[in-house]
């Protein structure tokens, strides 16, 4: 065995920074090239292991020696919410869980989320799609569609889901942008998170006597009612994926449509052969990788990883991006190819905690792009592309704007 | 390809939905989201789906192995 975690001289910062907005930071593809996991540092100082290769990345998440608990030993400081989530465990959602816990309230979930359930949701989000774009168009260009489309869309179709009414939608969408922005201080963050909580454990309870169809009405009622899911469950729960499902969404996005209006054959698929929807979506997906910190874990046993010996207590992060641009697996892997056959990608992760939104992810991410089409076929970049502004400090990364005309 | 044999382990199901969307002729879900096997054995264009099947799922619910061993 060579390096150890401590042992090893070089052990950059992580994150690193980016060259090209979107492109993944060179640094991440050096580090590919060498061992299945070289030594990073965090914001706070310590010491984990960093994997960039395809196949690492899914041995680590695939494999239960490593745990998903954020106050496990060793366990990476990815934000600052990291060190609250430590400090207040339960607080945190299934997320932050192994199995049985994590597959115990996960699958209280599953059925609402099956690729079939969701594709009843269409029509819905076309419709949902239709309203914000159908004044937009009316009323004439300018947009940014950043905040005039993206983030209300996904905002919606989530609220609807879950049942949130419209009113409270500014709401949470303030203070889900907070939890994931690691320019916050620890006390905003903690703030937001508790009156995002507040909020919902007062619909929750409402939901108890006033139940409608929608998703958090069916767990109140089935599982809260029964018994078998405590209130202290129930709210970092829907917390999850309100937060899950509305950021990420909304960035992937507005990164999708940049991509269409930037590269003429991905508008041209869409339109002539509709049925490609979903392998574009899939290579735009594997292409912005926007969980651009990567996923975090700690061995809960001594791992060997491709000759590194990664021990029980050391901490891991798995760059999405990184893997998902590892030429191993993909050929010419940063350039975007429209045609290309990107079902392997990891931008939802791998193993038991893989994205349990990835059909709503995937439908929703359908839909923004043939909406845009449908009601401003003429859209191009209002700016020049060296001028579009990004969200660095993120961990859903995106653009901060996205201004178009027609 | 040479014909696979095709195994999957409910238990191990994560209900991710990843094998039925890639081939629905040899994986299904239950009304659960649980792999539910349509053919336990599968060549040519089918073998090449329940290999990146298997590679696809998160769980590793789904092995794979020559059918004649």
């Amino acid at each position: 065995m060579t390096a150890t975690l401590h042992t090893e001289a070089a052990a950059p910062p992580y994150p690193m920074a980016r060259r090209c907005p979107l492109d993944p930071p060179p640094g991440l593809a050096e580090a590919r090239q060498g061992p299945a996991a070289t030594p990073i540092t965090m914001w706070e100082g310590s010491r984990v292991w960093l994997v960039t290769s395809h196949a690492a990345a899914r041995a680590v998440l695939g494999d239960r020696r490593f745990t998903a608990v954020t106050s496990a030993e060793g366990f990476p400081m990815m934000t600052r919410i990291s060190l609250l989530v430590r400090s207040q465990p339960q607080s945190a959602s299934f997320i932050r869980m192994d199995d049985p816990d994590h597959s115990r309230l996960r699958s209280m979930l599953t059925r609402e989320f099956l690729q079939n359930r969701v594709e009843e949701l269409r029509p819905v989000l076309r419709e949902l799609m239709d309203e914000i774009l159908a004044p937009i168009a009316e009323r004439g260009a300018p947009a940014d569609l950043v905040t005039e489309f993206s983030q209300p869309v996904t905002a919606r179709a989530i609220a609807a889901l879950l049942g949130v009414p419209g009113e409270a939608r500014a709401f949470f969408e303030e203070r889900s942008a907070i939890l994931i922005d690691r320019s916050y201080t620890a006390e905003q963050v903690t703030q937001a998170r508790e009156e995002l909580d507040d909020y919902l454990r007062g619909l929750a309870h409402q939901r108890l006597d006033d139940p409608g169809e929608d998703v958090l009405s069916r767990l109140v009622g089935n599982e809260v009612r029964a018994g078998n899911l405590d209130w202290d469950e129930l709210v970092p729960m829907v917390r999850l994926l309100l937060v899950a499902g509305h950021g990420t969404t909304a960035s992937q996005g507005s990164l999708s449509i940049l991509s269409m209006l930037s590269v003429p054959t991905i508008a041209d698929g869409l339109r002539d052969h509709p049925d490609s929807a979903r392998q574009i979506v899939d290579e735009l997906l594997r292409y912005h990788s926007i969980v651009q910190n990567g996923l975090a874990r700690a061995a809960i046993e001594d791992v060997e990883l491709d000759g590194v010996l990664i021990r029980a207590g050391e901490g891991v992060v798995i760059s999405l991006s990184a893997a998902n641009r590892d030429p191993e697996l993909f050929a010419e892997p940063d350039e975007l190819q429209p045609e290309r056959d990107s079902r392997r990608h990891l931008a939802f992760g791998h193993g038991m905690h893989q994205c349990l939104g990835q059909w709503l992810a995937r439908v929703e991410l359908e839909e923004m792009l043939f909406a845009i089409q449908r009601w401003l076929p003429g859209a191009r970049l209002a700016i020049a592309e060296d001028e579009l502004e990004f969200q660095p400090d993120v961990s859903s990364y995106g653009l901060a704007a996205l201004p178009v005309t027609w | 390809m040479t014909a696979l044999r095709v195994l999957v382990s409910e238990d191990a199901c994560c209900a991710s939905g990843r094998c039925a969307d890639t081939e629905p002729r040899v994986f299904d879900q239950d009304p659960e989201g649980t792999v539910v096997l349509l053919q336990a054995e599968v060549d040519g264009e089918l073998a090449e789906a329940a290999t990146l099947c298997a590679d696809l799922c998160p769980c590793g619910a789904i092995t794979v192995e020559p059918a004649s061993s």
